[in-house]
């Protein structure tokens, strides 16, 4: 009897020691502080009201007080505790604007525990696991931004739970739980179903996701709910309704502050958007490489980039004889291909201006390009892109690093006037249509939108940095881009190295000291955008922008967090 | 003289008050059940620290119904509330198997009392809504109801938020009250 005291208050001591890991210190479903329960299901620590929310699906709960714990639930909570937090965001980061703002909100922080751990979308199951991580990075990447504006709200369900408490037949509480459960049920809860999928078609949402959601959404996360299904649909109309405007409301929100963000840097480019005539030059061998950079392009990303060195040897040739035309062909192309919009202008733009600025600078960028360009095609991914990055010599990696950004973004690459760049841009083309056309179906709209003006931003930066760097000759780097790349990346190398000192190293070698985010948000705001994987906890991170709140809670691991003090 | 009359009007109509305990594990459903029997509807709980109490008149009988914490650490107090209670109200949640033989125990400790040898007991066999809940034979087994000696009992089946099954129980819980002339 005696040991097994001695063991309870063992048990409790770890407990308390693990409420005061930073990643605990806070409910993990609602954010609020001091979590005073364990879900012994996911062996999470979660706050009152959310421990309620819990077992209304059948989730069991613990008082961290006043309820005892055996050495396998201890052990479940040192070993997951709030940490599965980072997991649960990564997939589920549609919700995440729910969390941030809608903390005090019952109703949706049942819908995002309902989404979160009834429907399994954290769990990792692998099925999942592909398809949303690109979605998934994006929008948690675009839903990070708004962050900070997140009002602590816990003082508010306190003393809503605190009345409850004492008049436990508090009527408000009963309709609001009504209210909620009316959502899931029925007609509601279907039409919010359809509502999700919606939001998701919306162009820039990807499909594949939509389908992954549905599914389960209607299949495996239905079926612990259909029992209830029964009383109270009356009020269903009432609810319904409101959630198109409150998904509507989330997402908003992360769109505006990218452009903010990227209204800079997309300015420029568009100032700088020349002169047509040059479309006129549309290279004769500009067209036929193109088609068939598409075709290759858009098999895969390996293949993409040795194409690409073929290919640019004839372009090149053109384009010593006659520099100019490069921005131009790359306009009509883009027409021809597909029916892209903006993408086209801003890629043309942004041609003659680095045309005009450095003829020869892109020798390194035709390099760059390649890389870019295979990684958008395959997947249109950060993610894929950021493994590719590692593979080239580190020369060839700065290169990538920006690269990557700008394939997906589009326009921004394409400017270098370069043959071995035309290879590039014929190949961003392809990927540039399908790219934008899939933008939409892929991407939020935030992401998009981010994507896109992203890459001019760095594209200035290279342009700019490199270019000048670079200048040496022209006929050099165009034969060593038709040789081999290695000789290019060494110029780019040595002029971009000194200007993000930084970013290349930590880009390179992965593991972000302290998380980076703070140095390089100030030195180049836009290459940082790139997606990271912090090595200890093993999720995908972005840019400080995004981070500054978000990130910070999520990664037990940075020492710069500040809820850590 | 004013009790006095309270009481024969209160017998010539039927009216009687029984004290009632509602106990059983954390997370049975206990205050979902007490609520439910209150306002006739489901309310969102929270694990319950310490009690709730309501009032629930029904078939002339004026339950006071104490939903008593159901955590490990706060049952020891359960005691405390034992004197003068006619009945006891025992949830098990039927699909937490895991958890039906320390219900068992509990449930036995709690007939062991010596405060609680008058009282009647009703199971509640909650949650039948979900899948792969036991029914109410599987649970009367696993609780080895008929080792009940000297006590009236009775089991039922119920889903709180559904509200089925409750009110057979109050049913029988105020029919045996009255017939037991307590």
């Amino acid at each position: 009897m005696a040991s097994r005291v001695k063991e309870d208050e063992k048990n409790e001591r770890i407990i308390r020691g693990l409420l005061k890991l930073q990643e605990n210190r806070r409910c993990i479903n609602c954010n609020s502080l001091g979590p005073q329960y364990v879900c012994t299901n996911f062996s999470t620590f979660v706050c009152t009201t959310c421990s309620g929310i819990h077992r209304e699906f059948t989730h069991r709960v613990k008082s961290i007080s006043m309820a005892k714990f055996t050495p396998q639930e201890v052990g479940a909570l040192q070993e997951g505790g709030n940490k599965i937090l980072h997991v649960i965001y990564y997939y589920c980061s549609d919700f995440l604007p729910i969390f941030f703002f809608g903390g005090s909100n019952v109703d949706r922080l049942r819908d995002f525990i309902k989404h979160v751990y009834v429907d399994k979308r954290y769990t990792g199951d692998k099925n999942y696991g592909k398809p949303p991580i690109m979605k998934t990075v994006k929008s948690v990447q675009a839903d990070r931004e708004d962050v900070g504006s997140r009002s602590p709200p816990y003082e508010d369900v306190y003393d809503r739970r605190s009345n409850e408490r004492s008049s436990p037949g508090g009527r408000s509480d009963d309709k609001n739980y009504r209210y909620g459960y009316d959502e899931r049920r029925s007609p509601g809860y279907d039409q919010e179903g359809r509502h999700y999928s919606d939001y998701r078609k919306s162009p820039a949402r990807p499909e594949i996701i939509n389908d992954w959601r549905r599914e389960d959404r209607f299949g495996n996360g239905r079926k612990g709910e259909d029992h209830r299904v029964s009383d109270g649909d009356s009020k269903l109309s009432g609810r319904s309704p409101e959630r198109p405007n409150d998904v509507g409301g989330t997402s908003p929100p992360v769109v505006r502050p990218v452009r903010e963000i990227l209204g800079d840097s997309v300015v420029p480019l568009r100032i700088s958007e020349p002169p047509k005539a040059n479309a006129v030059r549309a290279a004769d061998g500009f067209v036929a490489t193109q088609r068939t950079a598409s075709s290759s392009s858009l098999s895969s990303t390996t293949e993409a980039p040795a194409e690409v060195k073929v290919e640019p040897a004839p372009s090149l040739i053109d384009f010593d004889s006659d520099p100019a035309p490069t921005a131009a062909a790359a306009a009509p192309q883009a027409q021809q291909t597909t029916s892209t919009q903006p993408a086209a202008p801003t890629l043309a733009a942004s041609n003659d201006n680095n045309w005009a600025s450095f003829d020869f600078a892109p020798a390194p960028k035709a390099s760059e390009a390649p890389a870019n360009a295979s990684p958008l095609d395959s997947v249109l991914s950060q993610l894929s892109a950021t493994p590719s990055v590692p593979g080239p010599s580190p020369t060839q990696i700065i290169p990538n690093g920006f690269g990557t950004m700008p394939v997906t973004g589009n326009g921004g690459n394409a400017p270098v006037p370069e043959a071995g760049q035309w290879a590039t841009t014929q190949h961003q083309q392809p990927s540039l249509t399908p790219a934008q056309s899939t933008s939409q179906q892929y991407s939020a709209p935030g992401n998009h939108l981010w994507n896109s003006s992203l890459p001019p931003n760095v594209q200035a930066a290279l342009n700019t940095t490199p270019g000048g760097g670079t200048i040496p000759g022209p006929g050099s780097s165009q034969s060593s881009t038709a040789t081999g790349m290695k000789e290019l990346p060494q110029d780019l190398f040595t002029a971009t190295y000194p200007y993000f000192p930084t970013m290349v190293p930590g880009w390179q070698t992965g593991p972000p000291r302290g998380m980076m985010y703070p140095m390089q948000y100030s030195n180049v705001p836009a290459p940082m955008h790139m997606l990271m994987c912090h090595p200890l906890c093993n999720m995908l991170m972005c840019h400080p922008l995004c981070n500054i709140i978000v990130l910070l809670r999520l990664c037990p691991h940075s020492s710069s967090n500040p809820q850590n003090r | 003289m004013g009790i006095l009359f309270t009481r024969m009007f209160s017998s010539v109509f039927g009216n009687k008050e029984a004290r009632i305990l509602v106990l059983g594990l954390d997370n049975a459903g206990k205050t979902t059940i007490l609520y439910r029997l209150q306002m006739g509807e489901v309310v969102s709980t929270i694990p319950t620290i310490g009690f709730n109490v309501e009032t629930v008149q029904y078939n002339n009988i004026k339950f006071q119904v104490w939903d008593l914490g159901g955590q490990t650490s706060i049952r020891p107090y359960w005691r405390c509330y034992f004197p003068n209670t006619q009945a006891v109200i025992y949830v098990v949640d039927s699909s937490d198997t895991d958890r039906i033989g320390i219900a068992k125990e509990e449930f036995h400790a709690i007939l062991e009392e010596e405060e609680l040898k008058g009282a009647i007991v009703l199971i509640f066999a909650n949650k039948q809504d979900l899948p792969g809940a036991l029914d109410d034979a599987a649970v009367t087994e696993a609780l080895e109801l008929h080792k009940i000696k000297n006590r009236q009992w009775s089991i039922f089946k119920t889903c709180a938020v559904k509200g089925e099954g409750l009110y057979e129980g109050l049913d029988w819980l105020s029919n045996t009250l009255k017939s037991g002339g307590s």
